[in-house]
């Protein structure tokens, strides 16, 4: 009977400490926050960033506010964050504007490389005026 | 026979109608259901049938933090209302309607019901447990979104943030399983609050429970003549 009641309450107690992980994207950012059912943050919590290949990628604590910024973001990351006492949690998550940003950058690049062929021009022109 | 009729129209007339209020979700567990429906309807949750709902003053979320869009809609070939609110992060979300009063000719008053539900999202369950602030609102003593048929409900019934003892509060089920009630008293199931404004109501069946506490007060007027309000402060549970 003591047993089961010390279970009952550990079991109780175990359910109140309830992990949950959120990641979402907020200014090209990826951060995951870490948080208990009764509102608590996690904070200096162990959290693991894996790619869809299951690869680490990197790995570090959350902060004051249970959060964790990922520094190197992938297409699709598996996070995972573990709190003391073996409490943990884990979320699949697709960034979505990973594409975007990098569109960005390649657009950025090509527009760069024309700028540059259009002054090569410009100068290859003047030094041939020049020349004649 | 004219009396038989007049019985049977009063039956009808005496059961509850709620305005009844119902979420898409009570728990956002992921991005697909994250954007959350909110359908207002002013119907007898038991019998499925409902009533015109006028236009309502607004559907907000927690204390006119937000005023979330309005349309009409159709609830058993009467006019009602939807809305809608996308959840983006972890939290515990409230949500309520503010109708316009309605005059009910048979009842002689003016009814005024304000129902709220609450919402976790991704897991977070602090603050179910907190008032929005309404005028007259049931705080829920139980957790409202993680509710099991057979489960105890409590709540307190408070005016202007002050326990309201010994009122009435009616229960119905969101009867959309067909059950079929014994005798007319089993439809509308009626508790009181205790001194403290508290009641409780064991809910024997899944889906969506309507509790209203049911206070009468104030005023207003209709064709020169004034009546009395009947304000309800109401919730909605799921019990899965």
């Amino acid at each position: 009977m003591r047993i089961f009641i010390l279970s009952f309450f550990l079991f109780s107690s175990l359910f109140a400490h309830k992990l949950n992980l959120f990641v979402y994207d907020e200014d090209s950012k990826v951060i995951a926050s870490a948080y208990f059912a009764s509102g608590s943050y996690c904070n200096e919590c162990k959290v693991t960033v894996f790619d869809d290949k299951n690869n680490l990628i990197e790995e570090g604590l959350t902060n004051k506010e249970g959060e964790y910024i990922v520094k190197n973001p992938k297409a699709k990351l598996l996070i995972k964050v573990e709190a003391l006492g073996g409490h943990a949690a884990q979320s699949e998550f697709e960034v979505k504007n990973l594409k975007h940003e990098k569109e960005k950058i390649q657009s950025h690049n090509l527009l760069e490389g024309l700028f540059a062929a259009f002054l090569l021009a410009l100068i290859f022109l003047g030094l041939k005026r020049i020349k004649k | 026979m004219k009396k038989l009729i007049f019985v049977a129209i009063f039956a009808v007339l005496a059961n509850a109608h709620f305005l009844t209020f119902l979420p898409s979700t009570d728990n956002v567990t992921s991005k697909e259901n994250s954007k959350i429906t909110l359908n207002a309807m002013f119907i007898h949750p038991f019998e499925q049938n409902g009533m015109t709902m006028e236009k309502p003053e607004g559907i907000y979320y927690e204390n006119k933090k937000a005023v979330l869009p309005l349309e009409e809609t159709k609830k058993f070939d009467h006019k009602a209302w939807k809305s809608s609110y996308q959840i983006k992060k972890p939290g515990v979300y409230k949500f309520y309607v503010q109708p316009q009063p309605y005059f009910e000719p048979a009842e002689s008053k003016y009814i005024s019901h304000v129902p709220k539900v609450i919402v976790s999202a991704y897991g977070l369950e602090d603050g179910w447990d907190e008032p929005i602030g309404l005028t007259y609102e049931i705080i829920p003593l139980t957790k409202p979104f993680g509710l099991y048929a057979g489960n105890l409900f409590q709540g307190k019934v408070v005016y202007n943030g002050k326990p309201v003892p010994n009122t009435e509060v009616e229960v119905e089920l969101y009867n959309d399983f067909g059950l079929k009630a014994p005798t007319d008293a089993h439809i509308t199931q009626v508790v009181k609050t205790d001194d403290n404004g508290v009641f409780s109501f064991v809910m024997n069946h899944k889906g969506w429970w309507g509790f209203a506490a049911l206070i009468e007060n104030g005023e207003k007027e209709y064709k020169g003549k004034k009546y009395p309000i009947e304000n309800g402060a109401l919730i909605w549970v799921k019990a899965y």
